[in-house]
């Protein structure tokens, strides 16, 4: 079969079984965007910016644990997914992106529009292509499929010069690709699941570490199993909530910098840290120094650069962590840890997640209500800085993989693009942006293509005028120098009625039900500005460079031994 | 301390910017980067020498055994039965008087004379690096004019080979499940 290289390539994504894509044309992708027509099959999301287009495919990745598709134009398209591909490579999401290219015979002569997007790209992909020869498209496209969605996920880009995308392509799909050299270990070693089981068997203080790994390998009902039998209380990263049920008891919640002071303390007094898919973060660890100075690593992870990069293992582990954590469940015997899980429950009750701030509208009340009106079920996409956090905190995650945040490069300006991806996983159902003021105003021009899409997006802005989480390092450690933190918007109602999206302002914790109920019940797209508090900081909190143990717990709150 | 890197890479466009990308990224300036055919079709076979932190250079080759089309990265630093070889082409001014003085010092460093002029010889020696320093050394009173080195490569002693068989059963075998 004969097709142009542009109708070559959306064949390809057909039987890769993508159906949406968020793009953006141009000239050099013109060839691209008329094949495109040809395929009713394939929803095309125009943004209102690239970076959006790259956000919101990494969303859909998340959600949906297929690989998300975005496609720009060749130049300032090209650079403009720059900043989505790096979150996606930092947070291990399978996200293809598409990026026209000038013509073959012009490139590397500084041509309208080139940028050597390959080049820009490559520390911040999986892998990339420039195709040069249309023979070597269909092959290209199918290997960035493949290698964008397997082993550790990550982006793949393939550039297509224009003349490419024109010329006739022959049509094979490989049903295989070889890939030499390329051979993620899935499997760990029958020796190794033995050794980790008796570490396990013998720990007195184990804890689980959950990490984005249990939701790429979809795993679960696995950490659930493995935690009940070994009877041990599991820790989430940031990317690890909801990983497993808020609700169910073994679950601790989150560690790290802004993590909770009682799972905190459990990873700081473990004797065995169960790593699962996770990369030992610094955020997470606080001063390596002090990190759980009695506990033994056992690391499981499919990126064997990432077992021993921070933390040594005594135990490490190479593999998929849904088939460890089925291995291990499969060897471990049951296991009673009462006294430990006794000591964890102590500590919650020593330390616990209060809301002590003062004044009508404490940003933690509104993460709270958000909590109540989905009533721990709702589909969350967060952004960057303190709401992110008091979402970590407050959010009690009672649905698995419902959270999704940009973790490792920490985007502002991801959430509502994102969740253009997380509507598309979840049709049926509202997503909630949980957005602050500084944030939303990066990417806010996609609310017309919430607009456009009619989607059923309710966006939480949390208005405090701040850069917040910035502002709270400038209080706590730049004498209160608040330069450059202090952020004017315009009147975000208005804003968003000006694209057709009902919204309201909320500016006491008394009104937050009923505002909740209406973004709830109300069709489409609905936007809360929520007035809260200024000056609040986010505790407990890890002062860089020091121990998880020193958390720094909210000076208003009741003075409590440690 | 100086590390020695032996990889096997998938000869494509690309493949010398990636590996690049590994060391710029932390800031290494590489010692020496020796690239040619190895005994694979399509296969390149890589040396690096570079000055770091074992830790460093740990992180550095997992990183590099990540890359699409690495097959083989081997930190053969600590392998003490291996030969290291590389190559130099040296131009050395000589007039009538010294020129005999430099094809003696050129046989005793079993170094080729390559070319010859009324005013210089080009010789052509190989060996271990630090053989090549003291050659040099022993030229550069007679007037080093132009030097050029391939950078060492290197190779186990006896049976062992760094080859693993790229394309194997086992890569199939993931991609049927």
């Amino acid at each position: 079969m004969r097709y142009t290289g542009g109708e070559a390539l959306w064949e390809c994504l057909v039987r890769e079984g993508v159906d949406i894509v968020w793009a953006y044309p141009g000239g050099a992708a013109l060839p691209l965007f008329d094949a495109l027509g040809k395929y009713p099959q394939i929803r095309h999301v125009l943004v209102r910016h690239e970076q959006a287009a790259a956000h919101a495919a990494d969303g859909y990745a998340r959600a949906t644990g297929k690989v998300g598709v975005c496609v720009a134009t060749s130049g300032p398209g090209a650079t403009n997914l720059v900043t989505g591909i790096a979150t996606a490579m930092l947070d291990s999401v399978p996200v293809v992106a598409i990026t026209a290219q000038v013509a073959d015979s012009v490139i590397g002569t500084d041509a309208f529009q080139e940028i050597n997007i390959t080049g820009i790209t490559l520390p911040i992909t999986k892998h990339n292509y420039l195709v040069r020869e249309s023979k070597d498209l269909v092959r290209a496209v199918r290997e960035a499929f493949f290698l964008a969605g397997t082993g550790r996920p990550g982006p793949v880009l393939v550039d297509l010069p224009k003349d490419i995308l024109t010329k006739p392509c022959d049509f094979h799909y490989p049903e295989r690709i070889s890939r030499p050299g390329y051979r993620p270990v899935v499997r760990s070693a029958p020796y190794q699941i033995q050794r980790a089981a008796q570490a396990i068997a013998d720990a007195k203080c184990p804890v689980v570490l959950a990490g984005h790994g249990v939701h790429v390998a979809k795993a679960w009902e696995q950490l659930r199993c493995f935690a009940e039998r070994i009877n041990a209380p599991v820790v989430s990263t940031l990317l690890g909530l909801s990983a497993l049920s808020a609700d169910h008891p073994l679950c601790l919640g989150m560690a790290g910098m802004h993590g909770v002071a009682w799972a905190n303390l459990a990873v700081q007094n473990a004797d065995l840290l169960i790593a699962m898919g996770m990369r030992m973060d610094d955020r997470f660890t606080g001063s390596l120094p002090h990190f759980a100075p009695q506990a033994k690593l056992l690391h499981v992870d499919i990126d064997p650069a990432e077992i021993g990069k921070r933390v040594p293992a005594q135990i490490p582990m190479v593999g998929d962590v849904r088939f460890v954590l089925e291995a291990l469940t499969a060897t471990v015997p049951e296991l009673d840890h009462r006294d430990w899980l006794a000591q964890t429950e102590t500590w919650r009750g020593r330390h616990p997640l209060e809301v002590h701030a003062q004044g009508p509208l404490p940003p933690q009340e509104v993460v709270r209500a958000l909590y109540q009106a989905t009533n721990g079920e709702g589909v969350v996409v967060s952004d960057v800085g303190q709401h992110q956090m008091w979402v970590a905190q407050h959010y009690r995650f009672r649905r698995l993989n419902s959270f999704f945040t940009s973790g490792g490069l920490g985007t502002m300006g991801y959430s509502l693009p994102a969740a253009l991806g997380v509507q598309a996983g979840h049709p049926t159902e509202p997503v909630w942006v949980v957005v602050g003021d500084g944030s939303f105003q990066m990417n806010l021009q996609e609310l017309a293509t919430v607009t456009q899409e009619r989607l059923p997006i309710k966006i939480v802005l949390m208005d405090n005028g701040y850069l917040g989480m910035v502002r709270q390092w400038q209080e706590l450690f730049h004498g209160a120098r608040y330069i450059g933190t202090p952020i004017s918007g315009p009147d975000f109602v208005q804003l968003a009625g000006s694209y057709g999206i009902p919204a309201r302002r909320v500016t006491a914790t008394a009104e937050l039900p009923a505002a909740f109920a209406e973004a709830r019940e109300t069709d489409g797209p609905f936007l809360l500005d929520c007035k809260v508090e200024q000056d609040e900081n986010v505790y407990p909190m890890v002062q860089p460079g020091t121990s998880n143990t020193d958390f720094v717990e909210d000076p208003r709150g009741r003075a409590q031994e440690k | 301390m100086r590390h020695v890197l032996v990889a096997l890479v998938q000869d494509e466009p690309g493949m010398l910017a990636r590996m690049g990308n590994l060391f710029a990224r932390r800031g290494y300036n590489v010692e020496s980067f020796t690239a040619g055919a190895s005994e694979l079709p399509g296969v390149t076979r890589i040396t690096i020498v570079v000055e770091g932190s074992s830790v460093a250079l740990d992180q550095i080759a997992k990183q590099f055994r990540k890359l699409v089309g690495a097959f083989k990265v081997a930190d053969v630093t600590a392998d003490t039965d291996q030969l290291s070889h590389e190559m130099l082409l040296v131009k050395v001014a000589v007039n009538a008087k010294t020129r005999q003085e430099v094809v003696s010092l050129a046989d005793l460093f079993k170094a080729r004379i390559v070319d010859v002029s009324s005013t210089t010889l080009m010789l052509e020696a190989t060996g271990e690096p630090d053989k090549l320093d003291k050659f040099l050394e022993v030229l550069r009173p007679f007037g080093v004019k132009e030097q050029a080195r391939t950078g060492a490569v290197f190779m186990s002693r006896g049976a062992k080979i760094l080859n693993q068989r790229p394309g194997s059963a086992s890569d199939r075998k993931y991609l049927a499940e």
